[in-house]
């Protein structure tokens, strides 16, 4: 039974998840059942990957595509794994973010932004992976491989402070100095799980880019989190 | 005057007669008193400073094409492919969806994910639409990862490649014609109609040689609007309005004296003396759609 102001929204939500999450006032299904219903909701779509493509954002694209509100949509999904994207709307959204360029081309990377580098690639299938470069050479490598031969572009982010990588869990961290940051981010994007790559200087974050993970490093104690928190991830929808 | 920027990737100047129509987008431009500038994936910061992006590169959610659409949608330029086009019209599912929401006809199609992979499923899939039946990856474009096969083991072998990029593909009946409609559309309103005739003893408008990697075109018929179906103009702009707004290519196959939707594409290819040759118009009108802001 639903109670308190939890009512208003409880019965409205319906979890589509593959992961072991657990609510006693959802219902939840799995995708696979999901996508081959008609299922009409407020949907919760909690998987560890939203990249295009996946069962994670075909599970929103179905929720969509039924007029359905969906938490994450298929844009904010997409534009969260496109780290310039990210960052454009990230520094809209009023979030520290690092300095950076996209390009193809070794000299502009110097012209626009100072070593040391870190450089992420812009490619299809390319998932939060990045090197540091410290010098041209190595800039010149990270662009090769990065971006397939100069096929595709890069995103160079100027690295001044120490990277940090922490779990998001409906907005929630590990970490104490970047939870503020991971709340404004989630308020943003929605991705109810998803890793964020943050650098931080003097105990200020600055966002770097946003990767999914895969289920084998959601633990139990992540689960629980997620489990406790799909209550309150009813405020989000409209 | 509005300053226009061209997203265009170096292949965009390999066929002739496409490099010709982007020339011909600019003489348009500055004929109406606009600037024209191709850009390229090493200038995406300069487009901020443009009032309009017209992406001529490939468009898909995961190419450069998406973030440069993606940036000037979210800097306030009037932009075609715009994100939301790309969007949908990169992915078939998504595109399929819409369409059978808006109830606009389309080519009898399911589809499947890894899970359904089961002989039961397989033979079920044969048993409704025949055979051969078409198999399509949800990221085609330009004709390729669309392929056909008679065979349950031809069936798994192909899914196995197409389940590589996408969690979920399309599988469609197999309708045979002698040419594809192609209606391109802008802003709602019809601006072309061709036929994109299939090879000789092929069954796409693009098809490979056998044993080469180079792909074989069929003719392009081009038709005054005007002279075009009723029937065909009024079902390309209903499928476009399932999609949303912007510029499309839909293709259509007649069955019947029926117009059914095989796709609808953002970013269609425009190509001199081919889509143009009818109805030289559309350059300007494309150029005054994208200079209205």
């Amino acid at each position: 039974m639903c109670s308190g102001h939890v009512v208003s929204w409880c019965s409205l939500v319906l979890v589509v998840s593959d992961l072991d999450v657990k609510n006693p006032e959802s219902q939840i299904v799995g995708s696979g059942t999901f996508l081959k219903s008609r299922l009409q909701d407020r949907i919760l779509n909690i998987q560890p990957d939203y990249r295009y493509m996946r069962i994670g954002y075909y599970v929103s694209m179905q929720a969509e595509v039924m007029g359905c509100q969906v938490i994450p949509n298929c844009q904010d999904s997409l534009d969260a794994y496109k780290t310039p994207i990210f960052l454009l709307r990230a520094r809209k959204a009023g979030i520290a973010i690092s300095p950076y360029v996209v390009s193809d081309n070794v000299k502009d990377i110097m012209f626009e932004v100072d070593f040391p580098m870190i450089i992420f690639p812009l490619h299809p299938t390319s998932n939060g992976g990045y090197k540091v470069v410290h010098s041209e050479g190595s800039l010149y490598r990270a662009v090769k491989s990065l971006g397939m031969n100069q096929k595709y572009p890069v995103c160079a982010e100027n690295l001044f402070g120490r990277l940090v990588s922490v779990k998001s869990l409906l907005g929630s961290v590990g970490d104490p100095i970047v939870a503020e940051m991971a709340a404004k981010v989630y308020e943003e994007f929605k991705l109810p799980v998803c890793r964020l790559i943050v650098q931080v200087v003097e105990r200020k974050p600055y966002l770097c880019s946003l990767a999914s993970l895969h289920s084998e490093e959601l633990t139990p104690e992540d689960l629980q989190v997620l489990s406790e928190r799909i209550g309150a991830a009813g405020k989000y929808f409209g | 005057m509005a300053n226009i920027a061209c997203f265009v990737e170096t292949y965009n100047f390999l066929d002739k007669e496409e490099a010709e129509a982007l020339e011909r987008f600019q003489e348009a431009a500055e004929s109406l008193g606009h600037s024209f500038e191709f850009i390229t994936k090493r200038s995406l910061r300069r487009i901020p400073l443009y009032d309009a992006l017209f992406i001529r590169a490939t468009t898909d959610p995961s190419y450069t094409a998406y973030i440069a659409s993606k940036i000037a949608w979210e800097n306030g330029l009037r932009v075609l492919d715009n994100p939301h086009s790309i969007q949908v019209c990169g992915n078939k599912i998504h595109m399929y969806k819409l369409l059978q929401e808006a109830e606009v006809p389309f080519i009898p199609t399911i589809y499947l994910t890894k899970g359904d992979m089961h002989q039961k499923t397989i033979e079920d899939v044969f048993e409704k639409f025949g055979r051969p039946l078409v198999l399509k990856a949800p990221y085609t474009s330009f004709s390729k990862y669309v392929e056909k096969t008679r065979s349950e083991s031809g069936f798994r072998q192909i899914c196995r490649r197409f389940f590589r990029r996408s969690e979920v593909i399309v599988v469609q009946k197999f309708m045979p014609t002698s040419f594809d409609w192609r209606v391109g559309v802008l802003d709602s309103e019809v601006l072309y109609v061709c036929k994109y005739k299939i090879p000789s003893g092929r069954w796409k408008h693009g098809t490979k040689l056998r044993g080469s990697n180079r792909i074989v075109w069929g003719n392009t018929q081009t038709l005054l609007r005007e002279e075009a179906p009723q029937a065909l103009k009024e079902r390309g702009i209903s499928a476009c309005k399932a999609i949303g707004d912007g510029l499309f290519g839909v293709d259509l196959k007649e069955i019947d004296g029926e117009f059914i939707v095989v796709e609808v594409n953002d970013n269609p290819s425009i190509y001199a003396g081919e889509e143009d040759r009818k109805n030289p118009d559309i350059y300007e009108r494309i150029i005054a759609y994208l200079a209205k802001y």
